[in-house]
């Protein structure tokens, strides 16, 4: 990764779109998983109730979990089996990149895995690369506007077929190269 | 339908010190004969730090480490007995953080080594189930157990001591976690567990019409909707112009949990064909749910048995009293035991699948 790709850098591959319902969240999730591979870190962010964890389980059903993926805020970290195996975390407890540490999360990175991170925006500085998805309540309450970020070689290279998925499984929003603070919404 | 029936479980006997440090809380507890507790310490009871924000310090494993010999010497001194007293140790191996887990189960291993006893692993699920009965409550079963916590919400069907049917659990959040986030929500602060329930108590609980996600549809349990119902709710009466009435959107927000919860758990009664409810996990201190359950028991014939506060959240007696059940039932577990931190850790609950439960109801 060179340095114009740093998480702080600001020049990242942005891509924007709106999903309808939560079954919609779900199916993109699901469709999203098979772009990903073993070592793979995805970041979740976005206010409470915005649907995070709906589209973790979605990626989760298309990773090839079987089990009933809940909330993993009180046990911080739960462990599925599936297709790739996943880690699906969650910093909304901890305040702090030092709390972050101690409880050793940079040690979840490891190339076996798929992570998820919910509430996972103060991790950004942790990882090499990864895609990061916020989401936000869309205009009015309804449905929901997701902010893809992607950050290292790895994921700029699947950019086209990013940009497939949320024309196939979203209405997509204006998007950007080089500058993620442009107006996408409209 | 045969009758209940009021059985106690076998247990070890002995002094069992169980050792709990499967999530925040470090905890380490002295129980004989597996039903008397002799004594029982929780960290956050000593911790002179108080909680602020979303910190809470004990889920490092390094918390653990620096709680697990202090609250063990408490609890020994508490039970007026040495070390060399105790005739087995129980330590919860899972679900949990693995971290965690790994430093109970580390401690408890070097102390029966030390001291030449038993080692027996506990499930923590199975550890709750056991709290009632250290209450000196008499249990009739079948019974079912409704376990809400910040990290669970299911109900059990206690077949007997030692054979359970997970009958039902959230597909999304946690009870607890629910009323924890929506109170820091509604900037309640957190855990918004408690300061939600005495906001509610001046609310109106009818003030917001709040969903009933699932009310009568089997046994499972979803409140991921419900919390972004109190969002959309805040932000539509927030555009309205009007102030937002905490006390009301608490007691709403409340009302709504509770009913899912006290509906789904008397149903299971009926269905199961128990008289007794077994109430345990944190949520279960909330006052509101325990008068819920107790009318809606005593119209359906079940009678709802609730643990005091300290045995309903997370504690070591509870796992000692379990221990000394697991020890008498299946003997000690190997010096080889890891920690089982996934809900699927090889245990005695068994998960009915979904399609058996679609053809009964």
């Amino acid at each position: 990764m060179d340095e114009q790709d740093s998480p702080t850098s600001g020049n990242q591959t942005v891509l924007a779109a709106r999903l309808s319902s939560a079954d919609s969240m779900r199916a993109f999730g699901w469709r999203l998983a098979a772009l990903l591979r073993p070592g793979d870190v995805i970041l979740l962010s976005g206010k409470l109730g915005a649907g995070k964890t709906t589209l973790a389980q979605g990626i989760a059903a298309g990773l090839g979990v079987e089990e009933q993926v809940t909330s993993p805020t009180f046990v911080l970290l739960q462990e599925y089996e599936g297709r790739i195996p996943l880690r699906h975390a969650d910093l909304y407890r901890l305040e702090s990149t030092r709390e972050i540490a101690e409880l050793g999360i940079e040690e979840l990175f490891d190339q076996h895995w798929v992570t998820l991170i919910e509430w996972g925006l103060p991790a950004i500085e942790m990882v090499a690369a990864c895609l990061s998805i916020e989401i936000d309540y869309g205009a009015g309450m309804t449905g929901r506007e997701i902010r893809l970020r992607a950050f290292g070689g790895e994921w700029k290279e699947r950019r086209g077929a990013l940009e497939a998925i949320l024309v196939q499984y979203a209405q997509p929003l204006n998007t950007t190269i080089g500058d993620d603070t442009a107006n996408s919404r409209d | 339908m045969t009758a209940t029936v009021a059985k106690s479980p076998e247990f070890f006997d002995g002094l069992v010190l169980g050792v709990e440090t499967s999530c925040d809380e470090t905890s380490a507890a002295v129980v004989r004969n597996g039903l008397d507790l002799l004594s029982v310490v929780v960290s956050s009871q000593i911790d002179e730090h108080a909680r602020f924000g979303g910190v809470v310090p004990e889920i490092a494993s390094r918390a653990h480490l620096e709680n697990l010999q202090p609250v063990i010497r408490g609890a020994l001194g508490q039970a007026g007995i040495e070390m060399r007293d105790v005739d087995a140790v129980a330590v919860t191996n899972g679900p949990g953080l693995a971290g965690a887990l790994l430093v109970g189960i580390a401690g408890a291993k070097a102390l029966a080594l030390a001291i030449d006893v038993p080692m027996v692993a506990v499930n923590h699920l199975e550890g709750h189930l056991f709290a009632s009965l250290l209450s000196g409550q008499e249990v009739e079963l079948p019974a079912i157990a409704l376990l809400v916590s910040g990290g669970h919400t299911m109900l059990v069907v206690i077949r007997d001591w030692g054979d359970y049917l997970v009958v039902g659990s959230t597909l999304d959040d946690a009870a607890g976690e629910a009323f924890d986030k929506v109170g820091r929500y509604l900037d309640l602060g957190f855990p918004g567990g408690p300061a939600m329930e005495k906001a509610a108590c001046d609310g109106n609980p009818a003030a917001y019409d709040l969903p009933r996600a699932m009310l009568r549809d089997g046994y499972d349990f979803s409140f991921s909707g419900l919390k972004t119902a109190v969002v959309n709710a805040v932000e539509a009466q927030n555009s309205s112009g009007d102030a937002l009435s905490v006390p009301d959107m608490a007691a709403s927000f409340q009302e709504a949990v509770i009913e899912v919860l006290a509906v789904k758990a008397i149903k299971a009664a009926v269905d199961f064909g128990s008289t007794n409810v077994l109430v345990g996990g944190g949520v279960a201190a909330n006052g509101r749910l325990r008068s819920r359950l107790t009318e809606a028991g005593e119209e359906a014939g079940v009678r709802i048995l609730v643990s005091p506060r300290e045995l309903c959240t997370d504690n070591a007696a509870m796992i000692a009293s379990a221990g000394a059940f697991r020890l008498a039932k299946s003997g000690a577990s190997p010096l080889s035991t890891g920690a089982a931190p996934s809900l699927r850790a090889p245990f005695v609950l068994a998960q009915e699948s979904r399609a058996a439960r679609g053809s009964r109801e």
